[in-house]
């Protein structure tokens, strides 16, 4: 049996309405109420003063909990310094920062007149993209002398970016759960192992945080980058990768060493930093802003937090720079040197470290801030971080340094097999070589 | 030669197959409920992480039951986060996502449906095609093309991109719905003197309606969902829709997850109350045509 319309306007199916007038009133009212939202954003959300141009810094600063207000204080300042410009954030949080901003160069620029940037791609903007204004004559004008570690921001004798935060890799250790078991920080490989061992009292305490789960891929990466080092290894010289080098491979045999004497395993990063919060997990082996993530989450850990070098004979780590680059690309390139030099000043950087944490300056900063030199004075947990040996991923990475995530991803992807008992660090890097050495053919 | 089963015989045989039956239930029932655990209990660890108190979330053995409630993550989330208003942004966007692909969807499902045109079938094809490739592929292009028309910043133009997306699958499902409408009906519409707009929208619609929904559905979770080209086409925080929001939890070293736990409740919240409301016309509207009689 069929239904026959009787005619155009009839509506044969009115039997069979099956959709309620209260649905459709929700999404109208949802749409009227986004709508409202939208407009209202739309039209309040532009507060500049009159007159002033909009300075757009991009970065992933503003979405960092305990540090995005010593940003803010700068931006401030920088607005009440002077009546042209006015400064405001752009961008993504650190997670998703990297691709973003790399998406947005290859669509032909990046949205923003100041650009703050990861050490990798700080170097692709600087020589892939070739987006950056040189920054010399803030350095003259200025006097400064940037540290050791710029060298990888310089292009033909010309310095692209300044370090707005320096971090390096250190041993952060909770001095209470050490004295409980009667062991000191280790200096050496074997040491450490034992330490980590000893402090470990499953699944109540835990002798080291280290990032182990591929679902933290980008954190994973930043941390065990440095696993090259314990033996002198690198990861890559120019264009050929030494996943598979003796050193690499005895490094990252030492990190599954740790692992099996005392991390969290299979625990997510977010988690495990609360475990360290918490007071439950003896050491990390983590960047100075993990001791500001650390207070932040629990303050009162915060006086048993003490650092010491990398434990094994170079104390060589990871020195990662996060420069602040004025773009070529912008409208205001006089605007962004102008907020790049103003955050550099002495007094400036010194309110924003001070007030942050940050302990690795971009110059010399405490011979010209006596406010600095006391504020670290009064840090007895910065030793370590100072007494580290700084390496720059560049130097590590060789030409890999423009593709790092995914040279990470592919260390870690096959790293993961050896994390299994009796998995073997030689065999995965064997295979983690051969799929690098076809990626070196895509440089 | 016929055999005669004894009474004893067939009870036997009666016994042995009820017991091969009870046997299938069973063993149908606990696929059920390990299908059922695996896909829910993600999401029950999000709530019950949400709601208890953070110090038994990370003891081992890990609880399983609430012990406790704490209302702090929400609190938290609340105090520190616009969270309303990202989830109106959501749902601006996503309205205006389901209304742009109703207007588009049905006119286009009606033609590969029901009229006959020389390159129908290579239109649908190209349609599906256009699902193939991936969003990163497209992402830069995108952004390319909206900043010469000046559309970054703008979450209507968000909305039609999305809209976009969705189309040729939406496209495929309300065709699949016209298609169940047996062709008499539609004939004899047009013989009646209906021309083709009026069969559609008096006749075939009002028919299909769990395909409308169907494909409401799949257009606002879609919508609702995405991430790649709002954090590519978004910057202004102020127009930070419910998937980049929560994205700003996620922080380098800091992501404090239990709050995470709670947005993840709270964005879930809006896409199940709307799930629950139609619910019962999606399985209709996503099977439609799938059998024809």
């Amino acid at each position: 049996m069929t239904t026959k319309p009787r005619s155009c306007s009839a509506s044969p199916a009115n039997s069979i309405s099956l959709m309620k007038p209260t649905r459709r009133q929700l999404l109208a009212g949802a749409t009227a109420i986004g709508g409202g939202v939208l407009a209202s954003t739309l039209t309040g959300g532009r507060s500049f003063a009159a007159g002033r141009k909009t300075l757009k810094v991009m970065s992933w600063e503003q979405f960092q909990p305990g540090e995005k207000d010593g940003w803010n204080a700068v931006f401030d300042k920088f607005n009440q310094s002077q009546s042209e410009y006015e400064v405001e954030w752009t961008g993504w949080p650190a997670g998703q920062y990297i691709s973003n901003v790399v998406i947005q160069a290859q669509a032909g620029g990046i949205d923003a007149d100041v650009l703050m940037a990861m050490p990798d791609l700080a170097a692709q903007v600087i020589r892939k993209f070739k987006l950056a204004e040189p920054l010399d004559p803030i350095v003259s004008d200025l006097g400064i002398t940037p540290s050791g570690g710029h060298d990888f921001l310089r292009e033909d004798g010309k310095l692209y970016g300044l370090s707005a935060i320096d971090v390096n890799f250190a041993l952060v250790y909770n001095k209470a759960l050490f004295a409980e078991a009667g062991v000191e920080p280790a200096t050496d490989q074997d040491g450490w192992v034992d330490t980590t061992a000893k402090l470990t009292n499953r699944p109540d305490q835990f002798g080291i945080a280290l990032t182990n789960n591929i679902s933290d891929g980008g954190e994973w990466w930043f941390q065990l980058q440095n696993f090259c080092l314990p033996y002198d290894g690198k990861w890559a010289e120019g264009k050929t990768p030494l996943a598979n080098s003796p050193e690499t491979v005895k490094g990252l045999e030492l990190w599954k060493r740790l692992y099996e004497a005392g991390v969290p395993q299979g625990t997510a990063q977010s988690a495990i930093m609360k475990l360290t919060a918490d007071g439950r997990v003896a050491q990390a082996f983590g960047v100075n802003p993990t001791v500001v993530v650390l207070r932040a989450t629990n303050p009162e850990i915060y006086p048993d937090l003490l650092s010491a070098p990398p434990p094994w004979p170079s104390k060589r780590s990871l020195d990662r720079i996060h420069p602040l680059m004025a773009l070529k690309s912008s409208k205001h390139v006089d605007g962004a040197m102008e907020f790049i030099k103003f955050t550099m000043q002495p007094d400036i950087m010194a309110a924003l470290m001070e007030k942050n944490l940050y302990v690795i300056p971009p110059y010399d900063l405490a011979a010209k801030s006596e406010s600095f030199k006391n504020f670290l004075a009064d840090k007895p947990w910065v030793s370590g971080f100072q007494e580290a040996k700084q390496v720059s991923p560049i130097d590590v990475m060789g030409d890999f340094a423009y593709v790092d995530d995914q040279f990470g991803r592919i260390v870690m992807q096959n790293f993961q097999r050896a994390m299994q008992p009796g998995g073997s660090v030689k065999d995965a890097m064997d295979a983690a070589q051969k799929q690098l050495e076809a990626l070196s053919a895509k440089l | 030669m016929s055999a005669t089963l004894l009474p004893e015989q067939r009870a036997s045989a009666r016994s042995a197959a009820d017991r091969a039956a009870a046997l299938g239930a069973v063993l149908r029932a606990a696929l059920i409920l390990i299908v059922c655990f695996v896909v829910l209990f993600p999401v029950y660890w999000m709530v019950l992480n949400a709601i208890q108190p953070g110090e038994f979330s990370l003891t081992w053995p890990p609880a399983l039951i609430p012990r406790g409630l704490e209302w702090s993550n929400f609190a938290r989330l609340f105090e520190d986060k616009p969270i309303v208003e990202w989830l109106l942004m959501s749902t601006y966007v996503a309205a205006i996502v389901v209304v742009v692909t109703l207007i588009v969807v049905v006119p286009a499902a009606y033609a590969l449906s029901r009229l006959r045109w020389r390159g129908r079938n290579l239109l649908g094809l190209f349609l599906l095609f256009t699902q193939i490739m991936p969003g990163a592929m497209i992402v830069a292009p995108e952004l390319t093309l909206f900043r010469a028309f000046g559309w970054t910043d703008n979450l209507t133009m968000l909305a039609l991109l999305h809209a976009a997306f969705v189309v040729p699958l939406c496209t495929w499902i309300l065709k699949a719905s016209f298609d169940a409408v047996p062709g008499e009906i539609v004939e004899a519409a047009l013989v009646d003197g209906c021309n083709h707009w009026q069969t559609l929208f008096s006749v075939v619609l009002p028919l299909t309606r769990p395909g409308l929904v169907a494909v409401s559905v799949v257009a606002f979770f879609f919508s609702w969902n995405e991430y790649l080209f709002s954090s590519a086409l978004i910057t202004r925080s102020g127009l930070y829709t419910g998937s980049l929001g929560l994205a700003t939890l996620i922080t380098q070293l800091d992501t404090p997850l239990f709050v995470l736990m709670a947005a993840g409740v709270t964005f879930s919240v809006l896409p199940i109350l709307f799930y629950l409301a139609i619910q019962r016309h999606i399985l209709r509207g996503l099977t439609a045509g799938a059998v024809k009689g």
